[in-house]
């Protein structure tokens, strides 16, 4: 089973940049309010996590880097990456780039 | 206008020097007789020659109109990475402009894998790849950055390693425009 959650319909159709500092809908706001929530769901469902990335206005790579580095922190790389999926038909190549951000959070 | 007669009738008159000299030569002999099956394949081996010079045009002009096409894709995206290039040299890089900038030039860039494949050119993937890293590297410089009041706030050492990295990525578009060009 798995649990979907779409950023643009569940969170902003305009994400931020890092920190709550920076404006609205940033990083921070996100890992905080919606996805630490929803991964603590899922993990205790044993479903795995489904993110779609794709109907927003784009993102700043800080807001990429603090959401989901800031969850492999937190949870460890190998059980994020077990349990998330992400997928992009708009920017294929954002799955490989948060990829790196979840490795990166490790070291 | 003038110049365009002057070379028609250089041509004619060295034409006709050439068949006054070549009548005149004594093994051209001209028999009032017409040969039906050398006449037959004199029409048919022009028939064959103007199909084969229409079939040879008509093929390049697809292949000229499938380049124009894939490089005014190409021109299109490095019009609008060049908007971003200006808004960090005046340090005015708005937050939205910008992200939505990179997303849809990330985005085309993906798309014109496809076209190349319809197009049947498949020697240009690493050129789309390297032209993706380079813009994915421009974007972490930039939307990396801190935001005030909605803009991004780049330090000098970032807006001089974008200036290097933007170089770099005008070469490679070039690169890629010069090789379809060349196909």
């Amino acid at each position: 089973m798995e649990k979907t959650l779409k950023i643009s319909k569940d969170f902003s159709p305009t994400p931020g940049a890092r920190y709550r500092t920076d404006g609205k809908f940033s990083g921070q706001e996100f890992y905080e309010t919606v996805l630490k929530r929803c991964f603590e769901e899922i993990l205790k469902l044993k479903y795995k996590l489904k993110i779609i990335l794709d109907g927003t206005h784009g993102y700043a790579t800080s807001f990429l880097d603090e959401a989901f580095g800031t969850l492999a922190k937190d949870f460890g790389v190998d059980v994020v990456k077990n349990n998330v999926v992400f997928i992009s038909e708009e920017e294929p190549y954002l799955v490989n780039e948060i990829n790196e951000y979840i490795t990166n959070a490790h070291s | 206008m003038l110049r365009k007669y002057l070379k028609y009738g250089i041509i004619v008159f060295i034409s006709s020097i050439f068949g006054f000299f070549t009548s005149s030569y004594e093994y051209f002999k001209f028999v009032s007789e017409i040969n039906l099956v050398d006449f037959a394949n004199l029409v048919i081996t022009s028939l064959i020659g103007l199909f084969i010079a229409v079939t040879i045009q008509k093929h390049q002009a697809n292949e000229r109109i499938e380049k124009d096409l894939l490089i005014s894709e190409i021109s299109q995206i490095k019009n609008d990475l060049k908007t971003i290039y200006t808004t960090v040299l005046n340090e005015n890089i708005d937050f939205s402009d910008t992200v939505f900038t990179f997303k849809i030039s990330s985005s085309n860039l993906s798309n014109l894998e496809d076209l190349f494949k319809i197009c049947q050119i498949n020697d240009c993937k690493n050129n789309i790849s390297s032209l993706l890293n380079k813009v994915n590297q421009l974007k972490r410089i930039v939307t990396n950055s801190p935001v005030q009041n909605n803009k991004f706030i780049i330090t000098d050492d970032d807006k001089n390693l974008f200036f290097v990295e933007y170089k770099k990525l005008t070469e490679l578009f070039l690169e890629l425009i010069v090789k379809i060009n060349r196909k």
